[in-house]
């Protein structure tokens, strides 16, 4: 395997504040890589600089061997990383398939788009049935669905997922994690995931980075951060 | 947002900071008082014209610069204080020094009448109902009902008010001297009332509404209080130009004169009180000489002027003589080390 | 009652120049926020283009497809080039380039053309004098070109890859990045649009109120308050508010208020919308920070 993002000493800020001091990571090609910490410890942040976007960025940030450091968002979908953000940023006055549409945004065909319609209602039959309901209708795992779906429109080669269980109740979550795993061998998709929930995250990565204040304090697999004592005592609470 | 300096840097220049300041009014004001026995009548009543903008660029400056609202329509106080002005002083035969600070009351009554809806609405908003306002004025003024007081599309000349001979002064020198005396008080107190207690909850309602809410200044009664205040200066500055110019008509308040004190206060800066001077000479001036090239040559100026400062100096000219005096002080300093 | 339909018929035509522009308005302001002060004085300044092109003997319906071209150019180059500069600049800045704007193509129009009332054609004389008795030609075909461009608009913003993305980009900038959509060439897009379409309300317009540099001062003030009245976020409110708009002045002027207090009469109607339900017919909830 072979890394398809890596970051390097990545440092970012919100206008003066740092959020970011010292950010290094892989997501392996085909891998799934979860990024665990408390609240404000910089999972978001780190996503958003991958995006380019809310933040001002240093360091080195490579997809596919090759620097996004300055290119914009939309420039870097192209290059075939979907992101799911924080609180799903569905447009919610738009239908699903209005919103499914938009994740194809960067195919050129319609041929493509609908094709990839297609692909996406195969896996979430719920998002056929509601298709023309508006996006802000529908319920918080629905929406979630609809975000997943969007993101996978144009067939990334990585996603970023940012708290797929945020709000959902834990039968949902299960669900979604469900998914995400049949997606993950399915579309061969890579994925690097934020999630508060690190029993879940853990049990779905091969490999892990624990962020203490905008700083990678352990890089390991899954299994190795499973295992480790404070992990266990802190964040899994046992 | 524009950058301010805290009030500390203020403090840290001590007297000789308080006797610099005090300089430049103390100056124009001198400037101004030899003005009256230097200029002919055309350039005394260009003089007095500029004195009326810049008092009327005040109330629009305390408006926008502290209150944090823009009035598109400031033109209609301009043309309450005109027109009541002008009915005082044809109809009751009022001396002009009475009826210049009566125009001032009648357009701060108007003012607190607009203040009511005016500060429920959000910035855009109320720059779009003052637009509409300013669009719409003329018709007020044309209006068949209130012809007989305003004069109708055909306007009304305004007596001429006796000149203060025993002071040995003509009609012009009259009534410019008038205009400096009102000018120097009323930016007196809008100095003191800025720099006071007042101007710090203005400045908080600006900045915070919620929290300034939340420390019982009581947002709406300062609202419409500024706003009041705002109309009364631009009344007495319409009072003043219609009594230098001794005619008004509907045309006089067009649309391009609220615009006009707008573009003035914009190149004079919001936030300062002596910009309202460099303002009022601006649209003044300009015209003057940029209309003698082509009707239209002052008017495509004053907008390449305010998206050039915009642009460049979002905090006016004034906000450029504070950048100068600090950059040749800091020079100075380096080069005496 | 005969005259009572006249005044509807002929408000419903005016009212079309007042739905374009309105339009143009809601376009900006549902990309940026703001309500774009200059939309009159750039509508003005491409009816002065198509002038000049008919002048020169290009041929009345060419003329106008080129200056929608040239207005769609000029709108877009405005977003790049100059507000750009203050997207992040408060309000207060942005209303006031925005003026200044507004100001320095009125004067530069006035300085190159003059300030003297010029005919303009009108491009509907085929239609014969009047349609059954009802409507000038020239309303006729105001009616029939402002219902086209309406449509036009409408199917681009539905059925385009490209009238999506826009509509993306306005509700939600961040998560159309997300899906690859390039907001800012949206933004220029925007005004690239609003601008193409206030040229037709400014091209229709000139037959009926003279081209001068001043000649849009008074319909933009229709337009906001059409815009208003549909609710600013809403296009289709903004065509229905723009037709009503035209129908109230046209029955106000007749019956109510008489011809020379129209403007005042729609400042009242603006800022009765404004206070009394500033969501318009049609606009949903703005949510006001403070």
């Amino acid at each position: 395997m072979s890394a398809l993002l890596e970051l390097q000493g990545v440092k970012a800020w919100y206008g003066a504040v740092q959020a970011l001091r010292a950010i290094d990571l892989v997501v392996e090609e085909g891998g799934v890589t979860t990024l665990i910490g408390a609240n404000g410890a910089g999972k978001t942040t780190t996503l958003r600089a991958i995006y380019n976007v809310l933040v001002r960025r240093e360091g080195s940030i490579s997809f596919n061997g090759r620097s996004i450091l300055g290119m914009s968002a939309n420039d870097i979908v192209r290059l075939g990383i979907g992101h799911v953000p924080d609180g799903r940023g569905t447009f919610s006055r738009l239908s699903v398939e209005q919103n499914l549409q938009l994740g194809g945004h960067v195919l050129r065909s319609r041929k493509a788009v609908q094709e990839g319609m297609r692909r996406i209602y195969g896996l979430f039959p719920i998002l056929q049935e509601r298709r023309l309901q508006q996006a802000g209708t529908l319920s918080g795992g629905e929406q979630q669905m609809l975000a997943i779906g969007r993101a996978l429109m144009p067939r990334p080669k990585l996603i970023l997922l940012d708290e797929p269980s945020f709000g959902l109740a834990p039968l949902i979550v299960t669900g979604i994690f469900d998914t995400l795993r049949q997606i993950r061998h399915q579309e061969g998709v890579s994925v690097l995931l934020v999630e508060q929930n690190v029993n879940l995250a853990l049990a779905l990565a091969d490999q892990a980075c624990l962020i203490e204040s905008g700083r990678v304090v352990k890089n390991c697999s899954a299994e190795t951060m499973r295992n480790d004592d404070t992990v266990k005592h802190v964040y899994l609470g046992i | 947002m524009e950058t301010r300096k805290p009030a500390l840097f203020i403090n840290d220049t001590g007297n000789r900071g308080r006797a610099q300041k005090l300089a430049v009014p103390l100056l124009l004001v001198t400037a101004g008082f030899a003005l009256t026995f230097l200029l002919d009548g055309y350039h005394l009543l260009q003089a007095t014209n500029i004195i009326g903008f810049a008092i009327a660029i005040l109330g629009l400056n305390l408006l926008a610069g502290y209150n944090g609202q823009i009035s598109v329509g400031q033109g209609a106080f301009l043309a309450m204080g005109g027109y009541t002005c002008a009915i005082l002083m044809n109809r009751l035969g009022l001396p002009f020094w009475l009826a210049v600070p009566a125009a001032g009351c009648t357009s701060m009554l108007l003012g607190f009448l607009i203040a009511i809806p005016a500060i429920r609405l959000e910035l855009l908003y109320l720059a779009l109902a003052t637009f509409s306002l300013a669009v719409a004025l003329p018709q007020f003024a044309k209006n068949k009902v209130l012809a007989p007081w305003t004069g109708g599309v055909e306007g009304q000349s305004i007596q001429r008010p006796q000149p203060w001979s025993e002071l040995g002064l003509n009609l012009d020198q009259t009534i410019y001297l008038y205009a400096l005396l009102t000018a120097v008080v009323l930016f007196w107190l809008v100095h003191n009332l800025v720099s006071g207690r007042l101007g710090r909850a203005l400045e908080a309602i600006k900045d915070q509404p919620l929290a300034a809410e939340t420390m019982a200044i009581d947002t709406r009664a300062y609202k419409i209080k500024t706003f009041c205040a705002s109309a009364f200066l631009t009344g007495v500055g319409g009072g003043i130009g219609a009594v230098a110019t001794g005619y008004i008509s509907a045309d006089t308040y067009t649309f391009f004169i609220s615009i006009t004190l707008l573009i003035g206060a914009v190149i004079g800066g919001f936030r300062s009180i002596l910009g309202a001077v460099f303002g009022a000479a601006f649209i003044v001036l300009v015209p003057m000489y940029a209309e003698k090239v082509a009707h239209g040559v002052a008017w495509a100026l004053f907008g390449a002027a305010t998206i050039a400062m915009m642009w460049l100096m979002p905090d006016g000219f004034a906000g450029l003589c504070t950048r100068l005096r600090e950059h040749v002080q800091r020079l100075i300093s380096r080069s005496s080390l | 009652m005969e005259s009572f339909l006249l005044q509807i018929v002929s408000g419903l035509a005016i009212g079309g120049v007042y739905a374009s522009l309105a339009l143009a308005l809601v376009m900006i302001y549902q990309t940026t926020d703001l309500v774009n002060f200059s939309q009159g004085e750039l509508a003005m300044a491409s009816t002065y283009l198509a002038w000049v092109l008919i002048g020169n003997g290009v041929p009345y319906w060419l003329s106008f497809v080129i200056t929608l071209a040239i207005s769609f150019a000029v709108g877009f180059f405005l977003e790049r080039v100059l507000m750009r500069r203050f997207q992040k600049a408060p309000l207060h800045s942005v209303l006031i380039v925005m003026i200044g704007l507004m100001v320095f193509i009125n004067g530069s129009i006035g300085v190159v053309f003059g300030y003297e009332l010029k005919d303009f054609e009108s491009p509907f004389r085929w239609l014969g004098g009047t349609v059954r008795g009802y409507m000038s030609s020239h309303e006729a075909g105001i009616a029939l070109v402002t219902l086209t461009v309406m449509t036009l608009v409408f199917c681009f913003f539905r059925f385009t890859r490209v009238g999506l993305a826009m509509r993306a980009a306005a509700v939600n900038p961040l998560s159309a990045s997300f899906v690859g959509v390039d907001v800012s060439v949206m933004l220029s897009l925007g005004w690239a649009l609003a601008a193409m379409i206030g040229a037709v309300s400014g091209v229709l317009s000139a037959p009926i109120v003279y081209l001068d540099p001043n000649m849009m001062l008074n319909i933009i003030i229709y337009a906001f308050a059409g815009a208003l009245l549909g609710g600013i976020t809403s296009a289709l409110g903004a065509v229905v508010g723009g037709l009503l708009i035209g129908v109230a002045e046209n029955l106000a002027g007749a019956y109510l208020v008489g011809t020379d207090m129209k403007l005042v009469f729609i400042l009242a109607v603006i800022i009765c919308i404004l206070l009394i339900k500033p969501n318009g017919l049609f606009g949903r909830n703005v949510v006001v920070r403070v």
